[in-house]
């Protein structure tokens, strides 16, 4: 087997075609491009959509908590330090349960996802403006 | 100091547009030339080495680093040749699937004495090898290649072409034993 075998193992490269190499890495510049233009088509409108959601939900967060009777337990806290100090164990558990929890967790995932969408819009788009 | 193909790929996914065009002229004639041997059909290996290096590229957030990089390659290049001759008919499904020996192996492997020199040149057969490698089962002649062009051991080529070490080893005699008697058979093939 071992004079077949030297013979394929000696056997001359075929020189690649003239700009194979350009060919191959312009089609990946071409489609990172548009994957990235892609991509942040979709972030920019899950931002959009992320920053209406945000905003009403800011002020369902800010309605609740008015309602709530926070903003009391809260005044009480800045306005008697001594009181506070005292029964700081009672007041923070007011506080506690008197906090919105849903509207309030709805407004951090919105602005969670606001600043997540934002951010990967914006690197798309330098993405693209470094390959173009 | 040479960067791995591991760093490679590392820096690319960090941001380094520019370590994706080392990676493709690093493996470029590899790929061709195993591409075009095994398809044996030139302007088509242009193409198809251009899909693999663009599968490389869509698949390459998923590559293993713990897996060699060179049998990842060559495993999309193989998949993407044997797709290709599938969509073109060069081979029906059920020849791609098991290679078609219709001899029994083992016994029937003849002494691995030189070839006679009247019948051909070493430079003769270099030149015409490629016609030879016809005759060959894309799976023999895949490991073939793979182990005497690329230097890679069955073990890795196992890893390829997905099948056990014994019958990548099965193969790799089975094609050089056919490659040997289609010499000795047909010397008109040697111009």
């Amino acid at each position: 087997m071992k004079d077949i075998e030297s013979v394929i193992k000696n056997i001359d490269t075929c020189p690649t075609p003239a700009g194979l190499n350009k060919s191959i890495v312009s089609r990946i510049q071409i489609l990172e491009q548009k994957r990235s233009r892609q991509r942040a088509s979709f972030f920019g409108l899950f931002s959009i959509v992320s920053f209406a959601g945000l905003v009403m939900s800011f002020k369902a967060l800010w309605t609740n908590l008015a309602s709530s009777g926070t903003y009391e337990y809260i005044s009480l806290l800045v306005s008697n330090p001594s009181d506070a100090t005292t029964f700081w164990k009672e007041i923070s558990f007011s506080i506690i349960e008197s906090v919105p929890l849903i509207t309030l967790s709805l407004f951090l995932v919105l602005a969670l996802a606001f600043i997540i969408s934002s951010f990967k819009t914006v690197e798309n788009i330098e993405s693209k403006l470094i390959i173009a | 100091m040479e960067l791995t193909d591991q760093e490679i790929i590392e820096s690319y996914i960090e941001g380094n547009k520019e370590s994706l065009n080392i990676l493709v002229n690093k493996y470029l004639s590899h790929i061709y030339n195993f591409v075009k041997r095994l398809y044996n059909n030139e302007s088509d290996a242009t193409d198809i080495t251009q899909e693999v290096f663009i599968k490389v590229w869509k698949n390459i957030r998923k590559y293993n680093p713990n897996q060699n990089f060179k049998t990842w390659l060559f495993t999309i290049a193989r998949n993407t040749t044997v797709d290709w001759m599938r969509k073109k008919k060069v081979y029906t499904f059920s020849d791609l699937e098991s290679p078609d020996d219709d001899e029994s192996f083992g016994d029937k492997l003849i002494d691995s004495e030189p070839l006679p020199e009247a019948i051909f040149t070493q430079k003769e057969l270099k030149t015409n090898l490629e016609k030879l490698l016809i005759v060959l089962h894309p799976d023999q002649k895949t490991v073939i290649l793979l182990h005497i062009s690329e230097d890679m051991t069955f073990d890795e080529i196992s890893k390829v072409l997905k099948k056990p070490l014994n019958t990548i080893k099965s193969h790799y005699r089975r094609g050089i034993e056919k490659l040997r008697k289609n010499i000795v058979n047909a010397p008109n093939l040697i111009d």
